[in-house]
């Protein structure tokens, strides 16, 4: 099924997570934040919060800035 | 008698906030941040690129030895910046932000009005709130607001 992530479109498995979208991108989940369309998804929940078709997901982290 | 600044209930030697952009790699940046012997460094909060490898700036920044200060630069809307602490904490950080809300581009002086309001829904929030922002009379907030905010001034112009 399709998302989009960061503003790109992108195929995940039929089941995935947060957690396990994630995973396959390599990321951290103990350095990042995660909104499922505009609303945050805490992360005790990342292993719970299913994925639909057409979620949009964006993922921050933090970087040289201020 | 020590000569220290409590931000929030935290007490620091320095008073020396520093930032971690612009520099040409981190190795500099981390060799810049002991020479400054600052204890406080602020950081940005971006999309993450995953088209790019995935060192991170959190690995050359250790959190247990710094206070990380994640920073709404670049925001230019109250919820934007709102959005971007709430973001900030639920990746990791404490909850001291240094807040901007961009009124000028040109300049980077704030749209105080929305400064302000964003400060009220932080502070709400469990915030300590270090806003960025000047002296201006006409739109200065009160005395107790900046209380809440427990007072941690930046001048807009200063070096970021």
């Amino acid at each position: 099924m399709e998302i989009v992530v960061n503003g790109d479109p992108r195929g995940v498995a039929p089941g995935s997570t947060v957690a396990s979208l994630l995973r396959e991108l390599s990321l951290p989940a103990t350095r990042v934040a995660v909104e499922r369309n505009r609303e945050i998804v805490r992360k005790s929940e990342y292993d719970a919060v299913a994925l639909s078709t057409g979620d949009r997901i964006e993922i921050v982290t933090f970087v040289g800035g201020g | 008698m020590a000569d220290t600044l409590t931000l929030g209930g935290r007490t620091f030697r320095s008073r020396l906030l520093v930032g971690t952009g612009k520099y040409p790699d981190y190795p500099t940046m981390v060799r810049a941040l002991e020479a400054s012997g600052a204890e406080i460094v602020t950081v940005a909060v971006r999309r993450v690129n995953l088209d790019r490898a995935k060192e991170s700036l959190l690995d050359h920044v250790d959190p247990k030895r710094y206070t990380l200060l994640p920073n709404t630069a670049g925001c230019y809307t109250e919820e934007d910046a709102v959005r971007t602490c709430l973001l900030a904490r639920e990746a990791g950080m404490a909850d001291m932000v240094k807040l901007e809300v961009i009124g000028d581009e040109k300049t980077l002086f704030p749209d105080t009005p929305a400064l302000l309001s964003a400060a009220k829904r932080l502070v709400k929030e469990g915030f300590v709130v270090l806003p960025y922002t000047n002296d201006d009379s006409s739109s200065f907030p009160t005395r107790t607001t900046i209380r809440s905010w427990r007072n941690g001034w930046r001048t807009p112009g200063a070096p970021r």
